[in-house]
């Protein structure tokens, strides 16, 4: 009687051992699987930002045509507006490089076109775990002068 | 002793079957994890290919080899019964197979509002139906279309052909009415513009997809109307714009040619044009 009670308490115990290493190995798997998902996110909201970064300066909002032909280039009086976009919590801004203005001045009706920055779009969030900067360079055209001016478009990404 | 080691047996069998059953419904569930995940990559990388498009000014024609049949509505795309929701102007017939053919095209009237997607895939053949009204006007649509996507098409005089065989793959489109620079497409009215023509022949949805369009008509609408209000120069006149504008936001595409005009008037007096 003795002898099967140990026989009984050993298979338990290898039971209990072998449910230990189970839950272990699943942990880890579970572990690695979210850290998996997580690069998959993040990936996926990089191809999105540059795909943003592609498009926008031809969406309606912003792109400058002349008599209905696309320009390859951003109307500086659309970025004068307040724009219905949404992109979720992004800052999207145009900064002018060349020719240099000293400072940085925020464009507005008041201020244009004496001005070098064009706030596109803003939604912060207040704290976030990592921030995404992309950018691209772009050209401006101010329709008062008929010039076109260098500029970079940048994307920051708040997750 | 006998009865000790049978229950030993017992005991094993029990556990070795829970285990193995957990075992087994975990690597179904891992499974069929995996394959959401890889359809939803996969509708995220076609989704991205055609927002690419978006870059391009031009009309553009592309095919996809697809590996799998996909389902298309007016706000998403499905695959595998996983769903993918999608911004853009998918003028589709609902399922596409083997092969997906695109035609972008920048949607103008006369300045651009949106981007369309006409879709099918190259199974898919299409009868366009007109009578009297229509006959100049459906040559027109097929003539400008690309090559690969004519081929799609014949034409027949008011009867439908092979009623009986239509299918997921045959479709007849009834063009007619042509009056009043309006057009019945599948027996819905909309205003006579080239583009929206086509996004209704392809569309197997296209309800839901035109009001998506009056959306987007609204929203270019608002861009243009709000830089008339900054644009500022001596002897131009950007007002008379507001009122055509408004009419365009109606539906009413006869004021694209008058605005058109007022645009062409501004270029010629060396204004900043509005578009």
């Amino acid at each position: 009687m003795k002898k099967a009670e140990l026989q009984m308490q050993e298979t338990m115990l290898v039971i209990f051992i072998v449910t230990i290493i189970i839950g272990i190995a699943l942990f880890t798997f579970y572990q690695i699987q979210l850290k998996s998902i997580e690069k998959s996110k993040v990936e996926l909201e990089q191809s999105r930002n540059l795909i943003l970064l592609e498009t926008l300066p031809n969406s309606i909002e912003l792109s400058y045509s002349n008599l209905g032909n696309e320009q390859n280039s951003i109307d500086t009086l659309k970025l004068l507006n307040s724009n219905s976009l949404n992109y979720g919590f992004k800052d999207i801004s145009i900064k002018q490089v060349y020719p240099e203005i000293n400072g940085e001045i925020i464009c507005n009706k008041q201020s244009y076109p004496n001005c070098n920055k064009y706030v596109v779009y803003s939604k912060k969030l207040s704290k976030y775990n990592s921030l995404e900067v992309i950018s691209v360079p772009v050209s401006l055209y101010f329709p008062y002068t008929d010039e076109y001016k260098s500029a970079v478009l940048e994307v920051k990404s708040y997750s | 002793m006998k009865s000790q080691s049978e229950l030993n047996w017992v005991f094993i069998l029990i556990t070795g079957t829970v285990i193995l059953i957990f075992f087994v419904s975990f690597a179904f569930k891992y499974k069929s994890l995996q394959e959401e995940k890889l359809s939803l990559e996969i509708l995220n990388n076609l989704d991205n290919t055609l927002t690419s498009l978006k870059s391009s000014p031009y009309n553009t024609f592309d095919k996809i080899n697809l590996p799998i049949e996909i389902q298309v509505t007016c706000n998403e795309i499905k695959l595998n019964n996983n769903n993918f929701k999608t911004n853009n102007l998918l003028f589709s017939k609902e399922t596409l197979k083997n092969k997906m053919l695109i035609y972008y095209k920048p949607f103008k009237a006369p300045f651009k509002i949106s981007d369309f997607y006409l879709i099918t895939d190259v199974n898919t053949r299409y009868n366009l139906v007109y009578d009297e009204s229509t006959k100049e006007y459906v040559k027109e649509l097929i003539d400008d279309l690309p090559q690969d996507l004519k081929q799609k098409f014949t034409l027949s005089f008011k009867t439908p052909l092979l009623r009986h065989l239509e299918n997921n793959n045959f479709k007849n489109v009834e063009v007619k009415e042509l009056k009043d620079n309006k057009i019945k497409i599948n027996n819905f009215q909309i205003p006579l513009n080239k583009d929206l023509a086509y996004a209704a022949i392809f569309s197997d949805n296209f309800e839901c997809n035109f009001n998506k369009i009056k959306q987007e008509i609204n929203k270019a609408v608002n861009v243009y109307q709000d830089k008339v209000n900054v644009v500022r120069q001596e002897n131009c006149n950007y007002y008379s714009f507001i009122s055509y504008l408004d009419q365009l936001r109606n539906l009413d595409f006869n004021a694209v040619i008058n605005i058109e005009t007022l645009n062409q008037d501004l270029a010629k007096k060396s204004c900043p044009t509005l578009y």
